[in-house]
């Protein structure tokens, strides 16, 4: 998995039994860490077919199958912590690609892979105790264990790139990627801050204005709306000029 | 390769189903949807991959292409949605923050948002119109460019458009594509569809199939609700929705109200698991509640088919649209509406649009001839011998390679027939939802075990959805009751047919429970490939068909990539993949 949020393991230990507190907190909790690890999966997939190193590609293919193993489990344990939970609508898994390795090239993603994985090895240990001694423990002992090898591969990589000179760029790679994960957590809470923002000013044009012209809308609208009804005279045009607008 | 002109690269995005279609001089060059490339299914971003493997596939780059036609009019989306906000005021907050946050943010400057993402230059972004997309995908893709068609699209909606009947026609002078008549939101059959689906547990846009699976199961019991619920002209095909069961008008996420859950009772859990033929009231009670909506898509189809067929006096038809992919009612459009043929185009759904957003500029502005019908099947991405070995070799792979193809369908027809299953990648990617013999897992479908083994260790779906039979279209005849009627839509997988009792008897695994099967047929001319395998299994067993279903696991897009095949491979219980000419075993 890659963990992006950035705590230390004090305050992952103070908050688990909060965030963990009860079935319908750890079935949510699980279906986001199914969703992380989906996510991981198909960039380390992804990153196996683009690279053109082969023994990259090996261990990004085992990475990524290591994930989707992770992804299912987490999926499976979610569904057996929400027994007796309603879901009304229905969730899928949901994790947009990222296309690191496109973006950034090799060694970046590697370092960004390691740092990624560093963070997930402290989450799932602290998790691991927090839960020993139950069925959730023994998932997350077995997960942490493929995390540290996902850890100590990346970081064999970088040492190997660092043994052959070139210490130099993996030092800035590793800035680099930590400089991009900051801008990402504040780039997340920047987009939240902005979507409380945006709802509260369209609530605000919601009370205001949108009567009115919800008031224009219903006077115009004749019947239900439904029937067969003839094209109109500019449906079928096919000209140029036409066909130019977005209307 | 030097392409004649224009160059036009369509494009399907922000609704589901992105997809990117390149045709230059009228041919089609390339088409393939985006979330086969980013793994993400119905994948509604920007097209970027797709863009690029169109391009990479005509060898050409964003500046050569004339034209960049978007599938749809944004601005009028972005009326509908909001005039739709404003009328369910005031419990249309959701809706109308949500859609004003997303369309003004990029969606309405969607020439800017091309542009900036694509390279591309204002001057080359042209406009479709929803419907004519799909419109156009059908037509300019059908065996019958000749005559003077029908078409008919049908989905949940487009712009306004839910459902709409256009005459084509097409000659030396050029292309018409003439809407007729339309049907416009909320008032759709394809919407009440997808509501349905959500009431049963499953994801819009993706559990209908699951939905048509399910009805075969159960009794069309609740007619007298559904008459409360929806409206049917049979004449026409008219369908008048009573809204207050329905919630698109005000929340984009939660398709039906509490009025239909005291309708119809509870609505299913996703959580749950279905178990069918049905052990339980409740479960029984979910497929009658899909019998009875299939039957009234059935009826509403059929009723839009024969309002066609008098409106444009036309003999042959054309279907597209996300509700063109319900093969049961395609069938009995072919049957009961009146036309002597019927054609449905495989990618029916929204990826289409971008082919037929391409299409309809080529021949109906820019006035490019269409003398054949345009390819609409392998238009997806391929890879050669040398690329799927230097992969399994990078990854040190353990892999035999066949010195001819003969040798090959040889040895995996014996596999299959000692009850192996395997994965088959050859050839350029399918175009549509339906695997054809391009990525697909193959079966011996005389095993009545073998549904029950792929679906609990190879793709992990529903123990109730049916597997698809791929046949020899010269043998199809004796098993399946296929006939001129649904000549056109069997090769693309989008008619369910009834399966004879000599096919009952000799394919188990492929016979629905209602005794019904969603075959294809299979032509040495057209996909010949397949064909010579179906052949060497037919040499083996005597019967030229196997058990066809795609290459990806539950939930899973179709696998574009010999690296996604092989990740499919290791993460199931396949026995061997065939990529190419190379093969990798699990005993190996
Ligand atoms: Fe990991
Ligand atoms: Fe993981
Ligand atoms: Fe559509």
């Amino acid at each position: 998995m890659f963990a992006t949020t950035q705590r230390s393991d004090f305050m992952l230990r103070l908050a688990a039994p909060v965030a963990w507190r009860n079935p319908a907190k750890v079935a949510a909790k699980l279906r986001g860490f199914a969703a992380t690890e989906l996510g991981s999966a198909r960039d380390m997939l992804l990153a196996a077919e683009q690279t053109s190193n082969p023994k990259l590609r090996r261990l990004f293919l085992r990475h990524g199958l290591d994930e989707h193993r992770h992804s299912k489990m987490f999926d499976a344990a979610a569904k057996r912590a929400s027994v007796g939970v309603r879901v009304r609508a229905y969730e899928a898994i949901h994790a947009e690609p990222q296309n690191l390795l496109e973006r950034w090239g090799e060694m970046r993603f590697v370092a960004f892979v390691h740092i990624s994985e560093s963070k997930a090895v402290a989450q799932f240990s602290v998790l691991s105790s927090h839960f020993a001694g139950t069925d959730l423990g023994a998932l997350f002992d077995e997960i942490l264990r493929d995390e540290q090898f996902h850890c100590r591969y990346s970081e064999h990589l970088l040492d190997q790139w660092r043994a052959e000179g070139r210490g130099r760029e993996v030092d800035q790679a590793m800035a680099a990627v930590k400089r991009s994960l900051l801008w990402m957590a504040w780039r997340r809470s920047g987009r939240r801050i902005g979507d409380l923002l945006v709802t509260a000013l369209m609530l605000v044009l919601y009370t205001t204005v949108v009567p009115l012209f919800a008031l224009i809308a219903r006077v115009a609208e004749r019947g239900d709306g439904s029937g067969w009804r003839p094209a109109g005279p500019s449906d079928n045009s096919a000209c140029l000029e036409d066909a130019r607008r977005p209307l | 390769m030097t392409l004649q002109r224009p160059i036009v690269l369509g494009i399907n995005a922000y609704f589901h189903d992105s997809a990117a279609a390149l045709v230059a001089g009228g041919q089609v060059i390339a088409a393939a949807a985006e979330e086969r490339f980013t793994r993400v299914k119905h994948d509604s971003g920007l097209p970027l991959k797709a863009v690029a493997f169109c391009l990479a596939q005509a060898g050409v780059g964003i500046e050569d292409v004339d034209h960049v036609v978007f599938y749809e009019k944004p601005i009028r989306k972005f009326e509908r949605l909001m005039v739709t906000a404003l009328k369910a005021f005031p419990r249309g907050f959701g809706q109308f923050s949500r859609a004003t946050a997303r369309w003004l943010g990029k969606r309405l400057w969607m020439e800017g948002e091309l542009c900036e993402a694509l390279g591309a230059a204002p001057e080359q972004i042209l406009y479709s119109d929803h419907h004519r997309s799909h419109a156009a995908s059908a037509f300019f893709a059908s065996p019958f460019i000749d005559e003077r068609c029908a078409v008919v699209t049908a989905d949940g909606v487009g712009e306004w458009t839910s459902t709409a009947i256009y005459s084509a026609h097409n000659d030396a002078q050029g292309a018409t594509l003439e809407l007729l008549a339309e049907q416009r939101f909320p008032h759709s059959i394809g919407l009440l569809y997808s509501a349905l689906t959500a009431y049963l547990g499953f994801r819009v846009n993706n559990g209908e199939y699951k939905v048509m699976g399910l009805a075969a199961y159960g009794e069309p019991r609740f007619c007298s609700e559904f008459e409360e619920l929806v409206q049917v002209d049979d004449d026409d095909g008219t369908v008048r929705l009573n809204l207050k069961y329905f919630s698109h008008d005000r929340s984009s996420d939660r398709a039906f109200t509490a009025a239909l859950e005291g309708l119809l009772g509870p609505a299913r859990d996703p959580a749950d698991s279905l178990a069918l033929p049905a052990v339980s009231e409740e479960d029984q009670r979910f497929a009658d509640v899909a019998a009875t909506l299939q039957q009234i898509c059935e009826r509403a189809m059929l009723g839009v088919a024969r309002h066609a067929r008098r409106l444009t006096q036309a003999s042959r038809l054309c279907l597209a649209g996300g509700v063109a992919l319900n093969s049961v009612a395609n069938t009995r459009i072919a049957h009961e509406a009146g036309f002597e043929g019927v054609y449905v185009h495989p990618a029916a759904g929204d990826s289409g649009g971008a082919l037929g957003a391409a299409l309809w500029a080529t021949h109906c502005v820019l006035g490019v001839p269409c003398s054949t019908p345009s390819k609409s099947s392998g238009l997806g991405s391929g890879f050669d011998q040398a690329q799927v070995e230097s992969m399994l070799s990078d990854l040190r792979v353990r892999y035999r390679t066949f010195d001819t193809d003969e040798e090959l369908y040889a040895f995996v027809a014996e596999r299959l027939e000692d009850g192996d299953v395997g994965g088959w990648f050859r050839g350029r990617m399918e175009w549509g939802p339906r695997a054809l013999g391009q990525r697909s897992i193959l079966a011996d479908p005389r095993r009545a075990d073998m549904t029950d083994r792929i679906n609990r260790k190879i793709k992990f779906r529903e123990a109730f959805r049916p597997f698809a039979p791929a046949i020899l279209d010269d043998d199809a005849g004796t098993h399946f009751e296929v006939g001129a009627a649904t000549e056109h839509m069997t090769p693309h997988m989008l008619a369910v047919v009834g399966v004879t009792d000599q096919g009952r008897a000799t394919f188990p695994a492929v016979t629905h429970v209602d005794g019904t099967a969603r075959v294809q047929t299979v032509s040495h001319r057209t996909n010949a490939d397949f064909a010579a395998l179906l052949e060497a299994f037919k040499r083996r067993t005597g019967v030229g068909c196997l058990l066809n279903t795609s290459l990806n696991l539950k939930g899973e897009p179709l696998c574009a990539s010999p690296m996604h095949a092989y990740a499919t491979f290791k993460r199931s219980g396949l026995d061997f993949l065939v990529m190419e000419r190379c093969l990798v075993s699990k005993a190996a």
